[in-house]
């Protein structure tokens, strides 16, 4: 949930609960308040009457400005010296409602004579009048805590501004673009101080990235013309004429070791370049004429192991590349399904649905499937560099195209599939 | 024929000045740019080899200076840096050829030696070696006027062997030059000697005489001498 939602809602819930017990505790006071003084109004006319009749006026003459209804009925002795309050439950007929009332009945005497006088007052009209005294607070509270609602929005989003900023710079960050997150202009301290702190991080990440990338560049740059050195002098110990056996064997070792730095480091220099993204041409690439081509270009490879090909090109697909390394994807996978491949093997080409599946079988049980296209990964001791594959993953992620492998049936299957699929990233 | 060699590092400079040597070539090396224009004002190359990266200056230049000269000489860049832009920029600025190091000499010498082809013998491009002739633009090989037919990796082979004639040729070498870049693959070796097999098999039956000797552990060696 997005903060300024919580925000909002915990402001929400917590004012109307403070604006219903308010409202609650407003109207239980003001009927309370009213009756009160209903009561005491009751005491007052009695007071009025009592005092008014020691004076000496007369009884009868009490009528329309005492109370809501006077009852004056002559009794035979006094009985309530003390007055009393009775509640009163009142329906008028035809009508639903109820009125409550209060009444004070009391004796009085005058002349000897002595009368029971109830007075009776309706307090349902003034607790009418406590209702919509809370409505009306209720709805301006109402009024009142929108408005903050509103105007917490803008002030949350005009107070977070920077952090939303800041929260997608970071998103867009990527240390290969080498572009640092700049702190966005805030007044708030604590934001300052965050975004300065992220955008000193992304400056370190990127100098960290810069001069690893410089590292793994310049040394493969730098490995090359000593090798070269080194290839020379083994090939002119070679042409020496004397030469024993056994140190054309050691020299050949030696010349296979060189080989094979120089080829790990031109496959690091390759995976530098799409770690830098470094291929930017694109050409149409029927992926069926690629293998095929590619194929011819493997088979004294695979007439030398006597490997029975078959190829499957129900759908061409077509795809947007570089050509150079489409073919580093073809060979490489090619490459891989040739040299793990047993005499007499099997490849199985597979171009259908978008799919390019290379199958090979093998003697050699699964590879860890999690591990296969990782770099420097072999399953077998000696035997590649395990730089191929990870290329070619890597060279699919570049597109955007997913490959697997899988292992069934003594069958080693790779498998691209050469539609783009959106990364979460 | 003089070869410029333009390189600044001394050791690699030296062997292949002394393997081209071989092939009376008189080589000369320039470890500087200032040191290479110095020279090109004063001898007449057949062919120059260039690194790009020098001490005092950049290879392209060079390139640049040859051109505007007018000198006629083929120029192969030689590169630790095979990116496609800096191949692209050497031979638009009038490279002949572009080698990656590290490189075999042998392969550096058949380089040379098919530049020079295409460089001087305009019209009359074959080679000849002995009782072996090839016409190179029609790929056609005879021996002693019996036509051979050769597929095309045997045909490289022979070419191969013959610009490197009289020198230990590595397998390694082979298979670079002749089954491109996939010299990592386990089973080239058997490969290149079920190839060099068949190749000599075919020069042999043409009544060629036998001059693919294989050298133990290392390679082959294509020479006339003890025959």
């Amino acid at each position: 949930m997005k903060l300024v939602y919580k925000n909002i809602l915990i402001n929400t819930i917590i004012s109307v609960l403070i604006l219903f017990i308010g409202e609650f505790s407003l109207y239980v006071f003001l009927k309370n308040n009213i009756k009160k003084e209903a009561i005491e109004h009751l005491y007052l006319e009695r007071y009025f009457m009592v005092k008014q009749v020691e004076k000496g006026v007369d009884i009868k003459y009490f009528g329309h400005n005492i109370g809501d209804v006077l009852k004056i009925v002559p009794v035979s002795g006094v009985q309530y010296t003390v007055p009393v309050l009775e509640d009163v439950e009142m329906q008028e007929p035809g009508e639903e409602e109820h009125f409550t009332s209060k009444k004070i009945v009391f004796d009085i005497v005058q002349n000897d004579k002595a009368y029971r006088v109830s007075i009776l007052k309706t307090i349902d009209e003034d607790e009418g009048l406590s209702g919509s005294m809370s409505a009306i607070i209720f709805l301006s509270g109402l009024f009142m805590a929108s408005i903050l609602v509103i105007i917490n929005v803008f002030v949350y989003y005009k107070l977070f501004s920077p952090v939303y900023s800041l929260i997608k710079d970071v998103k867009e960050f990527s240390v290969q673009r080498l572009k640092k997150i700049v702190p966005p202009k805030t007044s708030t301290k604590e934001f300052a101080v965050l975004s300065r702190e992220i955008s000193k991080m992304s400056e370190q990440m990127i100098s960290d990235y810069t001069s690893m990338k410089e590292f793994t560049e310049n040394m493969t740059h730098e490995i090359q013309t000593p090798l070269a050195v080194i290839n020379t002098k083994i090939e002119r110990c070679i042409q020496d004429k004397d030469l024993t056996k056994e140190q054309a064997v050691l020299l050949t070792d030696a010349a296979k070791a060189v080989n094979k730095l120089f080829n790990i480091s031109k496959g690091l220099t390759m995976l530098c370049k799409l770690d830098n993204k470094q291929y930017n041409s694109l050409s149409e690439i029927s992926i069926k004429e690629l293998v095929k081509q590619r194929v011819q270009y493997f088979i004294d490879f695979i007439d030398n192991k006597n490997l029975v090909l078959t190829e499957d090109y129900s759908n061409d697909v077509t795809v947007l590349m570089d050509i150079s390394l489409s073919e580093i994807i073809i060979d490489n996978i090619l490459k891989n399904a040739i040299q793990h491949n047993m005499q007499e093997g099997k490849i199985f080409i597979t171009l259908r649905n978008r799919q390019l599946s290379i199958a090979n079988s093998s003697g050699v049980p699964g590879a860890l499937v999690n591990r296969y296209f990782d770099r420097f990964y072999s399953g077998m001791p000696n035997q590649s560099l395990g730089l191929g594959l990870s290329i070619v993953k890597k060279i699919t992620d570049y597109y955007s195209f997913s490959i697997s492998y899988n292992y069934s049936d003594n069958l080693h299957t790779v498998t691209v599939n050469f539609d783009e699929h959106k990364t979460e990233s | 024929m003089n070869i410029l060699i333009v390189e600044d590092e001394i050791n690699l400079a030296k062997e292949i000045s002394e393997y081209l040597s071989d092939f009376k070539y008189n080589c000369y090396t320039a470890h500087l740019y200032n040191r290479s224009l110095e020279l090109l004002e004063e001898v007449e190359f057949t062919i120059v080899l260039l690194d790009l990266k020098l001490p005092d200056g950049n290879g392209i230049n060079l390139i640049h200076h040859i051109k505007r000269k007018k000198i006629t000489s083929g120029i192969i860049v030689l590169s630790a840096n095979d990116e496609l832009d800096l191949r692209i920029s050497a031979l638009d600025a009038g490279a002949d050829d572009f080698l990656i190091k590290p490189f075999h000499l042998s392969e550096l010498n058949s380089r040379v030696k098919a530049l020079i082809r295409r460089h001087l013998h305009n019209g009359d491009n074959t080679i000849e070696y002995n009782e072996i002739k090839i016409d190179v633009p029609k790929l056609r090989v005879t021996v002693k006027d019996n036509s051979l037919t050769l597929t095309g990796k045997e045909y490289e082979l022979l070419l191969y062997f013959i610009a490197n004639a009289g020198k230990v040729i590595t397998k390694d070498a082979i298979s670079y030059s002749v089954w491109n870049n996939h010299s990592d693959m386990d089973v080239s070796n058997e490969i290149i000697y079920t190839h060099v097999k068949n190749l000599r098999k075919k020069l042999l039956a043409s009544g060629c005489r036998d001059y693919i000797q294989s050298v133990y552990g290392i390679g082959y060696k294509f020479n006339d001498t003890g025959l």
